[in-house]
């Protein structure tokens, strides 16, 4: 079976959901509920996202929430300073120029070295946010300026971004850039030496990874209205993708996205109703699913070969 | 500014206490732990509730034993998940987030701090030279474990190469446990002994972890003065950012130094070429 | 075609590879020796998987010694792996499309190597035999002016190997191209190759025609000493 097949088989059944989703807020959905599913929306981009560029390529970034968390400074800070199209314009490169750190141990370490680089990552922001208070608003962190008021608005942002997230890596999965991810994680080695400009594929993922995450912490900054260091926390981002991208199918949108969707909703659901056992419980989680994939026999798929 | 000297110089021990455990772990087991950090301020935490209601000779070792317990329940999830390197470090890292969780439920975000000897003796604080003593006696006690006793060079002959202790009847699995049984003693010492000079919330498991990854990595793995250097280093740096730039400065140094020599040298500045991938 | 001029390698106090020189034109050649002779460091030198400590290596003219290994795949060297390396979660098929945007290639090369009935397939449902040949279709998707093949024919069952023997054979004549192969035994090269070379501890130990290099593995065998690995497969 190969890349294609996954795929296509999936196209229907998730171009379903979302048009479901596009007619949700016409039933008369509270603020709160529409607040919620944009939220689920994105989410559920954001882990399609690592699904695809980390997942599939066998690079286990575990600082993904550093181009998160920089993403959304990167466009709070722009709104802040500039007009909104020049700012949203500007969001992106800045957010390159951010993520252009976490680029370099992808291009000199490779397997568990590479992760374990990368989960530093995150925790260097909380230091440098504190250090400059008055860019990165410290602890607490800095005010977006509101683009849209009304919640049906937002949540419609929030569907089509994330529509034009999923579509974009639908297509990607059709291109030789999936072979090629594929191939750098069944053997870097050997995808040298035939030929794949194994450096050009992690710098073009990299870009596109991080291009994507922006657009997608557009408006989730806008629901949250606020970006702060505690998105670069491994939990939830990166705790909740590494979930949902191992539930069903790893290396696969479909999944991933409802994964990361499903998630979403128990972890607001704990965040009402056991806030303090919230970390108790999504570990516990992580650690059942994992455990689960070992014992059923297909750990080696997800992650390595 | 003799104080800040002092400081440094126990600070910097009891890192490389930290250290040598996570160390051993990782050559012995091939085990990258992530919740070695969690394990470190785990004793602290049993050791503040114990304190409420024994006095700290019987307090301290109760808390030392419960986290070996602990320990040794984390060796056996990460046994399991050890044939893929990086599924464990996910692993490692869950376990991390858990006890972290369980820390959080039980004991709030607040910073707490323990207290075991106060006052001075010749006008150094008690606690710190209980800091340096435990350190150094740790440090010693390991040096002659592994240099004189069997099990000292049955995790160097596993370490070396596991197949081969294998079939000279080593019995990988215990040497794998001990060595991490070992490590969780030394993250309990280690917690018991810089618990009094910095205060500790639950996610500072994570700082602790990054200290340890950087001593580790920047000393080169398997090389004892490699981390000897490494650890003063770290936490002269610190106390002079400190000092001089402010304390999230302090934050910013293990990770600015590991990231650094990470991408420069992956073998680490004393290495002896040991790569751990 | 490839000229390596004293070409050295050392790991550590080991030489790998002692001041070699050779020369290989269009041509099907042999190279044989024991394990640790350094046959296969000869090949990661030519194919940039390890850079020489001294001498040069020229392809078709230009001195690759310094070129990146990708570089030297677009220069047409192109080799295989002692164990046998192939993408193996992609399907035969895509093996193939990773490596070329060219569909006419693609189908070519699996055509070629027979594999094309199979190209849906996952490759852990394949032969030995049939892997080896994904590993040759893989190359000549990328069009190969020199190949390198490292020990195609270890664990093949003798009519795979025959089978395999063919194909390279025929390349070789369609294409044109340079072909060296590593193998342990002569024999399998013996109606292959026209010309072997012999290797023992990082040296050249002969360079002769088919016929005569048979007569001295013979002699050398009876003579004990280096032979013996050569015979052992």
């Amino acid at each position: 079976m190969g890349l294609k097949e996954i795929s296509y088989g999936e196209l229907i059944p998730l171009a379903v959901i979302l048009i479901a989703m596009s007619v949700l807020p016409m039933l008369g959905l509270s603020s709160y509920m529409l607040t919620l599913l944009s939220l689920l929306l994105l989410f559920g981009a954001l882990v399609s996202i690592y699904d695809f560029f980390y997942i599939r390529s066998g690079y286990i970034n575990l600082g993904y929430t550093f181009i998160v968390a920089s993403s959304a400074f990167s466009i709070a800070i722009t709104l802040e300073r500039l007009p909104t199209a020049l700012a949203i314009l500007a969001a992106f490169p800045l957010s390159m120029l951010f993520s252009i750190a976490i680029l370099v141990p992808m291009l000199k370490l490779r397997g568990p070295f590479y992760s374990v680089a990368t989960l530093l990552y995150p925790f260097t922001l909380a230091p440098i946010a504190r250090l400059f208070p008055e860019v990165f608003g410290g602890d607490v962190g800095i005010y977006v300026r509101p683009l849209l008021s009304s919640p049906t608005h937002l949540y419609y942002l929030s569907l089509a971004i994330s529509i034009g997230v999923l579509s974009l890596l639908f297509i990607l999965l059709g291109t030789r850039l999936a072979i090629k991810l594929a191939m750098i994680k069944d053997d870097e080695t050997l995808a040298e030496s035939s030929g794949i400009g194994v450096v050009r594929v992690k710098i073009l993922s990299h870009v596109m990874c991080t291009l994507m995450v922006t657009a997608v912490m557009i408006p989730y900054t806008q629901v949250s209205g606020v970006a702060s260091v505690e998105l670069a926390d491994p939990m939830p981002v990166l705790i909740y993708a590494l979930m949902a991208s191992a539930l069903y199918k790893p290396g696969s949108a479909l999944y991933s996205f409802l994964g990361g969707m499903g998630i979403w909703w128990l972890d607001n659901f704990m965040r009402a109703a056991m806030y303090d056992l919230r970390l108790v419980v999504a570990s516990s989680l992580l650690l059942t699913i994992y455990a689960a994939r070992v014992v059923l026999g297909v750990a080696g798929t997800k992650i390595r070969k | 500014m003799l104080e800040v000297f002092l400081f440094s110089v126990i600070v910097g021990l009891v890192y490389m206490l930290m250290a040598i455990g996570f160390n051993l772990v990782l050559g012995v087991s091939r085990i990258v732990n992530l919740a070695y950090g969690a394990q470190i301020i785990l004793t602290s935490y049993i050791a503040s509730t114990l304190l409420n209601f024994i006095p700290a000779v019987v307090a301290l070792p109760i808390s030392v034993l419960l986290s070996l317990v602990i320990g040794a329940i984390l060796w056996l999830v990460l046994w399991i998940f050890r044939k893929d390197l990086i599924l464990s470090i996910v692993v490692s890292i869950a376990v991390a987030l858990l006890i972290e969780g369980v820390l959080l439920k039980i004991y709030g975000a607040r910073l707490i701090s323990l207290v075991i000897a106060p006052g001075d003796i010749m006008g150094i604080s008690a606690q710190w030279i209980i800091a340096a003593i435990s350190s150094i006696a740790s440090l010693l006690a390991f040096y002659l474990m592994m240099s004189r006793t069997m099990i000292g060079k049955r995790m160097a002959a596993v370490a070396e190469n596991e197949d081969l202790a294998r079939y000279m009847g080593i019995n990988v699995r215990v040497t794998s446990m001990l060595s991490f049984i070992i490590a969780s003693l030394f993250a309990s010492i280690a917690s018991i002994a810089i618990t009094p000079l910095y205060a500790i919330y639950p996610h500072v498991g994570w700082y602790y972890l990054t200290i340890v990854l950087a001593v580790v990595i920047v000393g080169g793995l398997g090389s004892a003065m490699g981390a000897l250097a490494s650890s003063m280093i770290l936490s002269f740096t610190q106390s002079l950012a400190a000092y001089y730039i402010g304390s999230p400065a302090k934050d910013l140094i293990p990770l600015t130094i590991l990231i650094s020599v990470l991408l420069l040298r992956p073998e680490g500045i004393f290495g002896r070429g040991v790569r751990w991938a | 075609m490839l000229e390596l001029r004293s070409v050295s390698k050392r790991f550590g106090g080991i030489v790998a590879l002692d001041n070699i020189s050779l020369k290989i034109d269009r041509e099907l050649v042999g190279i044989i020796g024991p394990n640790g002779s350094g046959k296969t460091t000869l090949f990661n030198t030519i194919t940039g998987h390890v850079k020489p400590d001294r001498g040069s290596i020229l392809f078709m003219g230009s001195d690759i010694a310094r070129a990146s290994i990708e570089d030297r795949v677009r220069m047409g060297i192109l080799r295989t792996f002692q164990q046998p390396k192939i993408f193996w979660s992609l399907s035969v098929e895509e093996n193939i499309e990773g490596v070329t945007r060219d569909r006419s290639v693609v189908e070519y090369a699996l055509k070629r190597t027979g594999l094309w009935e199979k190209r849906q397939r996952n490759p852990r449902t394949l032969t030995l035999g049939e892997i080896r040949r994904l590993e040759i279709a893989r190359c000549l998707a990328l069009k190969p002016k020199l190949l390198l093949l490292d020990e195609p024919f270890a664990g093949l069952i003798s009519s795979a190997a025959a089978e395999l023997g063919e194909l390279i054979n025929d390349i070789y004549r369609e294409l044109g191209i340079g072909v060296i192969i590593i193998e342990h035994k002569i024999s399998h090269l013996s109606r292959l190759a026209k010309r072997i070379v012999a290797m023992n501890a990082g040296k050249i130990v002969f360079d002769a025609p088919v016929e005569e290099a048979m007569g001295m593995v013979r002699k050398l065998l009876l003579g004990g000493g280096y032979g013996e690995g050569a015979s052992r497969g």
